[in-house]
């Protein structure tokens, strides 16, 4: 899942763009206000952490912008104003969540994972296909009960694939939901990530992860 | 005792003790001088009655009331009298009065025929008329009658029980009188100075929560409205400076927020994997740079804390050296980026002014403009002193603020753009401070945008 960090104080930006990565999010950053708008209206972010008091442009005329342009990415708000004028204010104009500072990161991380798992129309953090498990929260993968070993990158992309199973799904969007701007791939590595995913998880096993000629994949049970 | 009540208790007891013992005074000489003069009246009246029983024959001097005693019988004559001749023999008198010695009004004008005076007859006060006449002259007198004194008097005993009696009367009315106004007065002035028991029950009633409600008091009286309009004015004052405190100390707590965030961060990143010690020692660092900028925005805290009241008095200052002084700190890393200093001064070299505040706002105003001006860019200090004052204008190029956003650098806290700063700790706190440390010095600094040009300009009225 691809996530922007919208955040001026640098420190803590530095430190959000290492844990998402570490956790297998894409991260593009900014400290930024303009610099930040720009990003959010030209990617498809799933989720855009978003800091208020910005230089250039502040978080509140950022958040009604994106909004207007009907930008679909979830926003959650990072701020240390707490006052309930404050959150009122922050979630009228369109943002999905709210989380004062100084926060934990654990909880920012599980917060960022429900606004994903609500992009995709999902309530249940496990994801079933088959005899395929994923639990998302501890981002472990199991298929008929045996754990399967995946790197970060092969985790991201499954989750991707899994969170819009039964659904095709062009490289395109699997380029632009799983990688970021400082990804030095290029596009065809999707099908190199595509062919590893396999061998993990298909191989000697019912096919999960189908190839629609021309469109893209699609992770399901059965054709 | 500094009481309203009992000073104007006292003052009217005093002044109604005066004007009734004014008017009692008045009243008691008039009715005094009446009872008397009738008295000596009626005295007079039959004294001249009586020098009609004494006629002069050739014989000569016939008292009637010695040939006729039914007059003394018919109780016709005074009680007191006697006649004497003018070298004061005494020739006839009544029984009860023999005294030849009886001390007897003088009659001392020509023009006059009786004087009245104050006798003692037997001890006790009489009051004697002495009344000049000549006898009845019988036909056959042969000569002149002689010239003849008669002197009547009467104890004064009665006219002294009415008025002793009229005394105490007026006395007691006056003491009636005093006790009740003084009573009226007090019912009065328990009544009309409620207000300002009032007054005084609803200000020890205002604690912090309600400062912000104004005071009012019913029926207040005309004297009173414009204290209660200053007090209410007051309070107002005390509740918005209480206000904007505590926006500011909310304010405060709210942007150590960030640092600690920062620090909390890198902490639990440190933490939440195995990590190289090398990595380690980057969170450290990362964690000891930030809890110094917190060190500095406190520092920033508690100088903007303190400026609001400052206690540095103006004295000669010369302003060349203090604000060369300000400047250095920064002087080396401007050089370091290629950045050219130009100086200016006009007017004075000395000025009369706070030295500190004038040290701190330039040495703020410095280390903005040096934060702010691109590499090889320009800062422009220009400083003119005069009889009014002071002007302090310090402009950097590399400005990239919106001019209609740039008196948002004087929100607290507010950072332009912290890419360009370098990390420094500066906090944002500087222009803040400097219009409070203006303001509290009798001037003020305002900040203009022209191109690319940041120019912030200090005035100070002496």
């Amino acid at each position: 899942m691809r996530v922007l960090v919208v955040e001026d104080y640098k420190p803590l930006r530095e430190s959000l763009v290492q844990v998402l990565s570490e956790e297998g999010f894409a991260v593009d950053h900014s400290g930024d206000g303009t610099e930040g708008l720009w990003y959010a209206l030209g990617n498809p972010y799933d989720v855009v952490v978003l800091d208020l008091m910005l230089p250039g442009i502040d978080g509140i005329q950022i958040l009604q912008q994106m909004r207007a342009k009907s930008i679909g990415s979830h926003v959650l708000i990072l701020t240390a104003r707490d006052a309930v004028s404050d959150r009122v204010k922050g979630l009228d104009a369109g943002a999905d969540d709210y989380l004062v500072k100084p926060f934990a990161m654990s909880e920012l991380l599980s917060r960022i994972r429900a606004l994903v798992r609500r992009g995709y129309g999902r309530k249940d953090p496990l994801i079933r296909i088959s005899d395929l498990e994923l639990d998302t929260a501890t981002r472990s993968v199991t298929r008929a009960g045996k754990i399967i070993e995946l790197t970060a990158r092969e985790y991201a992309l499954l989750e991707y694939l899994a969170m819009r199973a039964g659904q095709v799904v062009s490289r395109a969007e699997i380029w632009e939901h799983v990688y970021d701007f400082h990804s030095d791939a290029t596009s065809n590595v999707v099908d190199v990530y595509i062919g590893y995913l396999r061998k993990k998880l298909d191989s000697g096993k019912r096919k999960l992860i189908h190839t629609r000629r021309g469109q893209g994949y699609c992770l399901q049970e059965g054709t | 005792m500094n009481s309203l009540k009992a000073r104007l208790t006292i003052g009217a007891v005093l002044a109604s003790l005066a004007v009734v013992a004014l008017c009692g005074g008045l009243l008691y000489g008039l009715v005094e001088d009446d009872l008397e003069d009738e008295f000596d009246r009626n005295l007079l009246e039959r004294a001249r009655a009586q020098t009609a029983l004494v006629e002069f024959d050739e014989e000569g001097l016939q008292f009637e009331w010695e040939h006729s005693p039914q007059i003394i019988k018919a109780g016709a004559l005074p009680k007191y009298f006697q006649v004497r001749d003018l070298k004061g023999n005494l020739l006839a008198h009544s029984k009860d009065w023999p005294d030849k010695q009886a001390d007897i009004p003088r009659i001392d004008h020509a023009d006059e025929d009786n004087e009245d005076g104050d006798v003692r007859i037997d001890g006790k006060p009489a009051r004697a008329v002495a009344l000049r006449f000549t006898p009845k002259l019988d036909d056959e007198a042969g000569q002149q009658p002689p010239t003849l004194l008669l002197v009547v008097a009467e104890r004064t005993k009665s006219v002294d029980e009415t008025l002793a009696r009229f005394r105490m009367l007026l006395g007691l009315a006056a003491l009636v009188g005093v006790a009740f106004s003084v009573l009226l007065l007090r019912l009065i002035l328990w009544r009309e100075l409620k207000p300002l028991e009032q007054l005084a029950g609803k200000i020890a009633a205002v604690d912090e929560s309600s400062l912000g409600r104004e005071i009012a008091i019913e029926r207040a009286p005309t004297e009173l409205k414009p204290v209660v309009a200053q007090l209410n004015a007051l309070l107002a004052r005390v509740d918005d400076t209480l206000r904007r405190e505590q926006e500011f100390t909310a304010g405060a707590a709210h942007e150590l927020r960030t640092p600690l965030a920062g620090i909390r961060g890198k902490l639990e990143v440190a933490l939440s994997r195995e990590r190289t010690p090398e990595q380690h020692r980057e969170f450290a660092q990362s964690c000891l740079d930030i809890s110094v900028q917190m060190q500095a925005i406190v520092e920033n805290l508690l100088t903007l804390a303190r400026s609001g009241n400052s206690t540095d008095a103006p004295e000669p200052v010369d302003l060349r050296e203090a604000l060369r002084a300000a400047w250095k700190p920064f002087a080396e890393r401007a050089d370091q980026r290629g950045v050219q200093v130009d100086w200016e001064f006009g007017g004075e070299g000395m000025l009369n002014t706070r030295r500190n505040a004038l040290h701190v706002i330039a040495t703020n105003l410095f280390e903005n403009a040096a934060n702010y001006v691109n590499e090889g860019g320009r800062i422009e200090i220009s400083a003119e002193a005069g009889p009014d004052g002071l002007r302090l204008e310090v402009a950097n190029t590399g400005c990239t603020l919106d001019p209609n956003q740039v008196e948002r650098v004087f929100e607290p806290f507010w950072r332009a753009d912290e890419v360009r700063t370098g990390g420094q700790a500066h906090a944002g706190l500087g222009l803040a401070i400097c219009r409070r440390l203006a303001k509290a010095a009798g001037g003020e600094i305002t900040v203009q945008v022209i191109k690319d040009r940041f120019v912030a300009t200090l005035t100070l009225r002496v």
